[in-house]
């Protein structure tokens, strides 16, 4: 069990989400960093898409009620221990009534606080996120409050972890050979042209060559772009259709708007491209008012970059387990 | 060849006697598991010795922290020195990396690191020597 002792607004239970309700206007919801998420699971020995707690607003505290292992991942915020700084991405044990505390982070903008056996709140249409704007999942539907006590869900395979805690690489070096550098301050995203791409003629390029600035009416919904417009070359008129997290709209004032977790079911506005998933964790880290670049892939190049994240996810979930039985085995 | 042991009383008693022949006012010794120290000073009823013998797990000594597993050892977290840290473990001496897992290895309660005694990136094995620590000030 662990009780909040401090939160600022926004921040909530995740998981991986609830895909499946969007015909019935259900956003999936989930972590805005899953990578985060699935690799501070997998350190832990959960299943990597147990519930954890995503904070977005600093500072943050809690207590812990009884003996667990937590990792923070995501953003590095300078988390402590009874005011003892931890290693970023390290799991650790810890004793009841010792207090976790994040701060501001310098970079990156969200933080994952995982813990072993995760969260244990009800399951709604298969998934323990918090769903803000539906009011439901998570925990009673809404961001988390000082004084809110959530437990903890019971440990399957427990790992014996170090005494000094068990880090990881950062995914960003571990994965460099398939995650561009930033290019001149800017975050490169992978998109695929979407499907009204060739109605914006000339323009189309221009959204590829130029870069984006994140603005402030950005969040889980979606990010809103500013930069020079790009319109269709003709005025398009389209009936609503299905969207997913990823899509990158361009609504009338050019602007574009890239859908992300909490993304709308659906929309009339013409797609231009959509994010490859494997790239949306880095979108979930970007600050308000950073610049980002779109980069044209294939959906080969897309799937050869998701299948050295679910390698590298899969490793840390067998390296972390074969450490501590090794280190267990020569004691 | 064996070290000798430089806390054996007999030892020291041999290399006090053998400073006293010479002549020569003191010496001290520093190896990664111990360190000795006489010093021969003068006095009327014959010279006095001022003696530290450190053991490297004597407490309140230079110690060593040895490699809890097989790893390629890297002084800090090298993945993450792109960005400006926030977080960095104050009692953390380096870490084993395995595959995508860092093994942090610690000081310990109020020690701190003296030294490195491997480059970065040296594969070491279980109770390889990779760090000297001492006491914090």
């Amino acid at each position: 069990m662990i009780e909040i002792i401090q939160t600022g607004p926004f921040n909530t239970v995740q998981d991986l989400g609830r895909p499946g309700f969007r015909n019935i206007g259900v956003t999936a919801s989930g972590a805005m960093d899953p990578l985060a998420l699935k690799i501070g699971n997998s350190l832990l020995g959960n299943e990597t898409g147990a519930a954890v707690l995503e904070i977005q607003t600093y500072p943050f505290k809690l207590r812990f009620s009884k003996a667990t292992a937590f990792v923070v991942t995501g953003a590095d915020c300078g988390a402590s221990i009874d005011g003892r700084t931890v290693q970023p991405w390290c799991a650790l044990s810890v004793g009841g009534g010792q207090v976790l505390e994040l701060g501001q982070p310098r970079v990156a903008t969200r933080a994952y606080i995982c813990f072993a056996g995760g969260i244990d709140v009800a399951s709604v249409m298969g998934s323990r996120s918090t769903s803000l704007r539906g009011a439901f999942g998570g925990n009673e539907g809404r961001f988390l409050i000082t004084g809110d006590v959530l437990q903890l869900g019971e440990v399957s395979a427990p790992l014996n972890l170090p005494a000094t805690g068990l880090a990881v690489v950062d995914p960003t070096y571990a994965l460099s050979d398939v995650y561009p550098a930033h290019e001149d301050g800017a975050l490169v995203v992978r998109a695929i042209p979407a499907g009204e791409h060739s109605l914006f003629g000339e323009d189309a390029e221009r959204f590829w060559s130029q870069t984006w600035k994140i603005s402030t009416q950005s969040d889980r919904t979606g990010y809103r772009l500013m930069g020079e417009p790009i319109k269709p070359t003709t005025p398009v008129e389209m009936r609503s259709h299905g969207v997913v997290s990823g899509v990158v709209q361009v609504p009338p004032s050019g602007e574009p708007i890239i859908q992300m977790a909490d993304a709308n079911t659906a929309g009339g506005y013409p797609k231009i491209a959509g994010v490859i998933e494997a790239d949306l964790w880095r979108l979930g880290q970007a600050r308000i008012g950073s610049r980002l670049r779109f980069v044209r892939v294939t959906h080969a190049q897309a799937a050869e970059v998701e299948r050295a994240v679910v390698g590298f996810i899969d490793d840390v979930g067998k390296t972390s387990r074969m450490v501590c039985g090794a280190l267990q085995a020569m004691k | 060849m064996t070290k000798p042991d430089l806390s054996d009383p007999a030892i020291i008693e041999r290399l006090t006697a053998a400073l006293e022949a010479a002549g020569v006012d003191g010496i001290e010794i520093t190896r990664r598991d111990q360190s000795l120290l006489i010093r021969l000073l003068g006095a009327a009823n014959g010279p006095v010795r001022q003696l530290r013998s450190e053991k490297a797990n004597a407490a309140g000594a230079v110690s060593i922290v040895k490699a809890p597993m097989a790893g390629e050892f890297w002084p800090s977290d090298l993945s993450r020195t792109g960005v400006p840290a926030v977080s960095a473990a104050n009692d953390t001496v380096g870490f084993l990396r395995v595959g995508p897992i860092l093994l942090p290895v610690v000081a310990g309660p109020a020690k701190r690191l003296r030294r490195h005694l491997v480059e970065p990136g040296t594969i070491v094995g279980f109770g390889d020597p990779i760090a000297e620590i001492e006491p914090e000030a």
